[in-house]
């Protein structure tokens, strides 16, 4: 093929993939103004490249979980899954193309804590179907990949949100041992983080250290939090609040010295702007009285850690890069006979350096929690979302309630709406 | 050398798009076919097969036989997947109620979540259908016996490799007693090594 042609083919080639990463971007953020069945249906137009198959997977799985297509979510989020599992072995010929081209030529294959929140997801999606197994092999699976992601890095890919919900769907299914040491885990990585402990996470390990009898550290944790287990016989209430969306990734471009070409080089590398998503709580009503939804994850913090984890390795993919093109059009352009060809490798070479800014940017920023003890004549309304006024099938779900019930409430930011659903504890 | 080359990359992308098309290969349903590792129909078969011969070969049946006089009914009950894989525990429940049917020495009657159609359609026989023709309400044969079970799984994991051993657990529980008549399990164990390197 012609130098000329094939260079032009080339260019068309990036530019037309670099179309499909801006358009993804853009709809991530129009999804804070506009209903996400909106943005759904747009997402589904997109004519995404193969290697972008788990970005776009993901992003419409959570658009379906918004918008109450719960089979659907689950049917992306698996596929997404096994993709996933597929990509963690090394690519000969996507190492090949990031050496020579760009990072976006790698199949997408999400971050560490990407990663754990399909399984987040996954078991929310179950939860609000009452398929408490279901959610309970998503809690399994994610222990698994939390434990190998902990391979290399203790904290890496290690979510509360995750261990919360885990030990949430533990209470439900009656296994208390269980659902102890995961709320422990939350507990210790809220520390690592140093985050405030939710009302509600302090109550549940109070509760059940006490129920498991764990004298040391019911006395422990009741000094810790200056709190005592209230011993109420009563049906349980949690709120798990999704709240925002999470930063999209956005392409900085960077000089380097290289000793190499013994001259700066320009790189492009991905980077979250520079403010953070903040939560906003969630008001819910109990009997006239106002709970505050509390911070458990913020994932959007979480994401950035992971880019920073990776940076020192992206930096040195992408200046590697950028030395060895400099270097080809050095040598190009030191020949008379190849002057066209080493100007448009010069071109090539510049238009081809894009940082990869994919991500799952449609996930929610935040993970809030809230709850406490709720009875069958208690009154229950979340004045924010779509349902001001509680549903009557609702409230006759909660004038049903027996002590050992528990009503789990999963809200939405996004599509402001939330999923109501009671468990009767064996 | 050039010509070397493009036979190369002749040859690549010949190769290549040889690798594009989509083949069908019909196989044999009792055929073992391991892909990803996972929990499939030859755990699901094998877990069947074992189940019911060890059923047949244990004195329950017998045992209530002789004192009864008849062949003792079964329910299938809570069969509880606690592992972590999403696995189908119909598939070898349902094998195992064919093959006791099938043995003649075993009776199954229906699940309570089978049974509410089945009783929708017998009110409205009552309503609806010829008096001589009509399957009264009342009628149901009992169980004696409930199947309850479930499923779990042991993870050990380093690197690439994966040991995952599944552990099946099946018990028939009397109705009249709480009694436990029998007891079968079934147990799994897999290497999984995930491949380093892809094309």
């Amino acid at each position: 093929m012609h130098p000329r042609l094939t260079s032009v083919c080339l260019l068309l080639c990036l530019f037309c993939s670099g179309c499909a990463h801006w358009q993804m971007n853009s709809l991530a953020q129009d999804l804070r103004q506009e209903p996400p069945q909106a943005t759904l249906l747009k997402v589904e137009e997109l004519n995404m490249p193969s290697r972008d198959k788990v970005q776009f997977l993901l992003n419409r799985g959570i658009l379906r979980f918004y918008t109450n297509d719960l089979s659907g979510c689950r049917e992306d989020l698996e596929q997404a899954k096994n993709l996933i599992a597929e990509l963690q072995a090394i690519s000969i010929s996507e190492n090949l193309a990031a050496a020579t081209t760009n990072e976006t030529l790698r199949k997408y294959s999400g971050s560490a804590s990407e990663q754990v929140m399909v399984h987040v997801i996954l078991a929310l999606s179950y939860l609000a179907e009452r398929q408490l197994d279901a959610a309970r092999t998503e809690v399994l699976q994610a222990d698994v990949l939390m434990q190998s992601l902990a391979e290399g890095d203790e904290w890496n890919g290690q979510l509360a949100a995750a261990r919360f919900i885990g030990g949430l769907v533990y209470q439900l299914g009656d296994e208390p041992d269980n659902a102890m040491i995961s709320y422990r885990k939350a507990l210790e990585l809220l520390d690592h983080h140093q985050q405030a402990i939710p009302a509600i996470l302090q109550q549940r390990l109070l509760k059940l250290s006490q129920q498991l009898g764990l004298d040391n550290e019911y006395a422990q944790l009741s000094q810790r939090f200056q709190s005592e287990e209230q011993n109420a016989d009563s049906a349980e209430l949690t709120v798990l609040y999704l709240d925002g969306i999470v930063s999209t990734k956005q392409q900085n471009r960077m000089s380097i010295y290289s000793p190499q070409a013994n001259q700066m080089i320009s790189i492009a590398v991905p980077h979250f702007p520079d403010h953070y998503v903040s939560p906003r709580q969630l008001l819910v009503e109990v009997d006239q009285q106002f709970l505050r939804s509390q911070l458990i994850e913020s994932i959007d913090a979480r994401v950035r850690e992971d880019l920073a984890a990776d940076m020192p390795k992206t930096i040195a993919l992408a200046t590697t890069r950028a030395v060895a093109k400099y270097q080809a059009v050095r040598s190009a352009q030191q020949n008379q006979n190849q002057q066209l060809a080493a100007a448009l490798l010069n071109i090539f070479t510049v238009a081809s350096e894009q940082a990869d800014t994919r991500s799952w940017n449609m996930l929610p920023a935040n993970i809030q929690v809230t709850g406490g003890p709720i009875s069958a004549d208690s009154h229950f309304s979340i004045p924010e979302l779509a349902l001001a006024k509680p549903s009557t099938a609702l409230q006759t779900e909660i004038s049903e309630l027996n002590a050992n019930d528990h009503l789990l409430v999963i809200a939405l930011d996004i599509g402001r709406q939330y999923y109501p659903v009671v468990f009767s504890i064996p | 050398m050039t010509s070397v080359v493009r036979s190369l990359t002749v040859l690549f992308l010949l190769t290549t798009l040889a690798a594009c098309g989509t083949s069908v290969q019909r196989i044999a349903s009792d055929e073992t076919v391991d892909l990803s590792g996972a929990w499939n129909d030859t755990d699901s078969r094998l877990v069947a097969e074992e189940m019911v011969a060890d059923a047949l070969a244990r004195p329950w049946i017998s045992d209530y036989s002789s004192r009864t006089g008849k062949r003792p009914a079964v329910i299938v009950g809570s069969v509880r997947n606690l592992s972590h894989e999403h696995i189908n525990v119909k598939t070898f429940v349902a094998d195992m109620e064919r093959a006791l049917i099938n043995s003649g020495r075993v009776d199954f009657v229906a699940s309570s979540t089978e049974r509410g159609e089945i009783r929708d359609e017998r009110a409205d026989q009552d309503i609806n259908a010829r008096e001589d023709t009509r399957n009264a309400a009342g009628q149901e044969l009992g169980a004696d016996y409930m199947l309850q079970g479930q499923i779990n799984t042991l993870i050990d994991q380093e690197g690439k490799q994966q040991v995952r051993y599944y552990q099946v657990d099946l018990t028939l529980i009397s109705l009249a007693d709480n009694r436990k008549v029998w007891v079968g399990q079934k147990k799994i164990k897999k290497l999984v090594k995930n491949s380093k390197l892809r094309f």
